[in-house]
């Protein structure tokens, strides 16, 4: 029997601004269980980053509004409601950093300028262990070795603005599992790294996900990435999951058409054929949308898209769907 | 766009350039040394086209970017521009008051949207701010510019209102886009312009960008570690390692029939949807310290084809006829032994 970790019930949540409401989450029902690689993939602005922030409650509040659901975090076979919580209450903090750990999008947005990659380091390690300065110094740069930081000793004593992008992503990276974390998000933690270092450190967070029963979840717009990392993936459209399973259902099989789309846009090198982009755009997150998000896009719309949300359904095989035509 | 290279004049000659970070590191850090982030590069970039620049992780490619525009002042070599006016211009010589005049000509596109984003600023006023320090001034001039190019983006006059960090990692990056693109320049640095852009967004992209390219005679210099993106859209291609340039080729060539050991290397590392195969270790071993680079050639210790002459020579970047379509080709490598590998 696997062990929840982690649980989005439901979920619908939403962005107040000037600009009006947006359903940012829509229906997200979602488990993660101790251990397990889950990767997260969809189109820019569908609410990857959205649904990674809300267990640690890292989101504009009180603009952001979870309207409907609860999020649930196993701790210590405790049962947690995360969003009961204060959001930046004594209890939140025990869990964010050293239990969920996070590795952000853009490394610049959670990097300090003014302080050195060590002192960054030292600071989270002895927040969330009962390490020593000196100790705290040894594991983060064995951290930094561990992550591929080329020179991590000098990097220790580097300001972020000294390195390329890709080394801040490693740092993020180091960072993000130095308090061994009983969940990691990693939100496109290669998108600044070549293909070679990117090998590496896809290689290097599936060991440390392996060596410490870690759960994963993998955020990405790049499907190859997810296809060599991850047991299961859930396709995100619009704030919706439209499609989850396991990897091969989901590259092999896959039965919701943006899913189709989707892998059909992908270019390939080694093939010769040009990209073909999903036809039409996301459309404005703004209007109110009825019926299946993505009909608009859709060749296999009918009258019945148009007007009802389809319900997500268990196909066979654990193999989820929000279709009405799959 | 090579045969014509040869007959027009460049847009930007980039010769020995040179960027060195000295690390004193006064009292904060205990690093001494120079690391050499650049080191003696040349290309030249053609009207109307695109160059681009790959390379694994910190060889350089953003240093590079940054030198040629000055963000950062290289410590040796030229940048010449050929400006609107036809002026020819050096501007590593030139102060920034100098610079200013040509400011709107060139551009850049940064590769961490979120760090050149000021967060106090509306989406608005940083898409008007590179107009007005053009000198314009038109209230609904400024805001009609605004609204045209975030639509060309992909997003909504809407959104103009709102402060960067309302956006997602995807948006953010197409406001830098925007903003790069607003003065209607004739030259861009794009710095992984479309690496955090998913498939979909990055076709629409690179689309506009192609688009734009013809539409406004752009060239641009296109820093990207994802191939396929520079297999699409870049002329030619020069080829980093460790602060100098290995091998320069028009793309097709460049990819079809690669004339450098390290770019061979380079691309059977590139994975693959229909391959679940991490396959890391084709380019084994580290790209080596830029601050204390191997003797002779700086890709010997990852070279499987390495003599004892690549410990001691440092090769120089030599030039290579090739034929595609029966027009000859100009390309260039940096290996000792071109001949003898490639049968060239
Ligand atoms: N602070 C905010 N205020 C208003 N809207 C926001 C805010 N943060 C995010 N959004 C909106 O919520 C939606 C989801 O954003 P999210 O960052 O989760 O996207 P994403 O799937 O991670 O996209 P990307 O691949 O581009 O990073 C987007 O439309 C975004 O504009
Ligand atoms: N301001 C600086 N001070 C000291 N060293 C620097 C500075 N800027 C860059 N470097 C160093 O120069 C080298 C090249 O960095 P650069 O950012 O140009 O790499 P890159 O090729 O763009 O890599 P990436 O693909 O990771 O972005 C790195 O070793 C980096 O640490
Ligand atoms: S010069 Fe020698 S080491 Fe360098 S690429 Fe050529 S064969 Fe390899
Ligand atoms: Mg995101
Ligand atoms: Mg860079």
């Amino acid at each position: 029997m696997r062990k929840k970790l982690l649980e989005y019930r439901n979920i619908a949540a939403q962005f107040n601004t000037i600009e009006g409401q947006t359903n940012t989450l829509n229906d997200i029902d979602l488990t993660i269980y101790e251990g397990m690689s889950l990767g997260i993939v969809g189109e820019s602005g569908c609410g990857k980053s959205v649904t990674a922030r809300l267990p640690i409650r890292l989101l504009p509040e009180p603009m952001f509004k979870v309207t409907n659901g609860d999020v649930i975090y196993h701790h210590n076979g405790e049962p947690f409601e995360v969003l009961k919580a204060k959001q930046n209450g004594k209890e939140i903090n025990k869990i964010r950093g050293k239990e969920i750990s996070m590795i952000f999008q853009e490394p610049m947005s959670s990097l300090s300028p003014i302080h050195t990659v060590g002192s960054q380091m030292i600071e989270l390690i002895m927040q969330h262990t009962d390490m020593d300065k000196t100790e705290a110094k040894e594991h983060a740069i064995h951290m930094l070795e561990r992550a591929r930081v080329p020179r991590a000793r000098d990097v220790y004593d580097d300001y972020t603005f000294q390195l390329s992008g890709g080394m801040r992503q490693r740092v993020m990276i180091a960072m993000g599992v130095s308090c061994s974390p009983r969940l990691l998000f990693a939100d496109e933690p290669t998108t600044a790294l070549d293909v070679t270092i990117q090998a590496q450190i896809l290689g290097l967070i599936k060991d440390i996900q392996r060596e410490q029963n870690m759960a994963l979840v993998l955020i990405t717009h790049d499907l190859a990435v997810v296809a060599n990392m991850v047991e299961e993936i859930a396709v995100f459209y619009l704030g919706y999951i439209v499609e989850q399973g396991t990897t091969d259902q989901i590259l092999k099989s896959p039965k919701h058409p943006y899913t189709k789309a989707l892998i059909a846009s992908i270019p390939t090198l080694h093939t010769n054929e040009s990209l073909k982009p999903i036809k039409g755009s996301i459309p404005d997150p703004y209007s109110k949308i009825t019926g299946c998000p993505f009909w608009m896009r859709c060749d296999k719309v009918t009258a019945k898209c148009r007007e009802e949300v389809p319900p997500f359904v268990t196909h066979e095989n654990e193999h989820k769907v929000r279709c009405f035509e799959a | 766009m090579m045969d014509n290279s040869t007959n027009t004049a460049p847009l930007v000659e980039v010769e020995a350039l040179q960027m060195h970070f000295s690390m004193k590191g006064g009292a904060f850090s205990r690093r001494k040394g120079v690391i050499k982030a650049v080191d003696g590069v040349n290309f030249k970039i053609y009207p109307n086209e695109t160059f681009g620049l790959v390379g694994e992780s910190g060889c350089g490619k953003t240093t590079v970017g940054r030198a040629i525009l000055k963000a950062i002042q290289p410590t040796a070599g030229k940048v010449i521009y050929h400006s609107k006016k036809g002026e020819k211009i050096d501007f590593v010589t030139m102060s920034n008051k100098e610079l200013r005049p040509y400011r709107q000509e060139v551009q850049m596109i940064f590769q961490d949207p979120y760090s050149s984003l000021s967060p106090r600023m509306t989406v608005q006023e940083i898409l008007e701010e590179p107009l007005r320090l053009a000198g314009h001034t038109d209230k609904k001039y400024l805001y009609d510019q605004a609204v045209d190019m975030i639509q060309q983006v992909g997003l909504r006059s809407s959104h103009l209102m709102r402060y960067p960090h309302a956006f997602s990692g995807g948006q953010r990056q197409r406001i830098g886009i925007a903003r790069a693109l607003i003065t209607r320049p004739r030259f861009i640095v794009a710095d992984e312009a479309v690496s955090a852009l998913d498939v979909s967004v990055q076709a629409q992209i690179l689309e506009i960008l192609a688009e734009l390219k013809d539409k406004l005679d752009l060239s641009f210099l296109f820093i990207s570690h994802d191939l396929s993106v520079v297999k699409y859209l870049c002329d030619r291609v020069g080829v980093m390692y460790l602060g100098r340039i290995v091998e320069v080729a028009p793309t097709e060539s460049l990819f079809s029939n690669p004339l450098h050991p390290y770019t061979e290397a380079l691309m059977h590392a590139i994975p693959d949807i229909n391959e679940r195969e991490i396959r890391g270790d084709i380019l084994a071993g580290e790209i080596p310290d830029a601050a204390n680079p191997p003797s002779g050639c700086a890709f010997h210790n990852r070279c499987k084809y390495a003599k004892d002459k690549c410990k001691t020579d440092v090769p120089a970047l030599r030039e290579f006829t090739d034929t595609i379509e029966g027009q000859p080709i100009l390309r260039q490598s940096a290996c000792h032994f071109v001949e003898e590998i490639y049968n060239k």
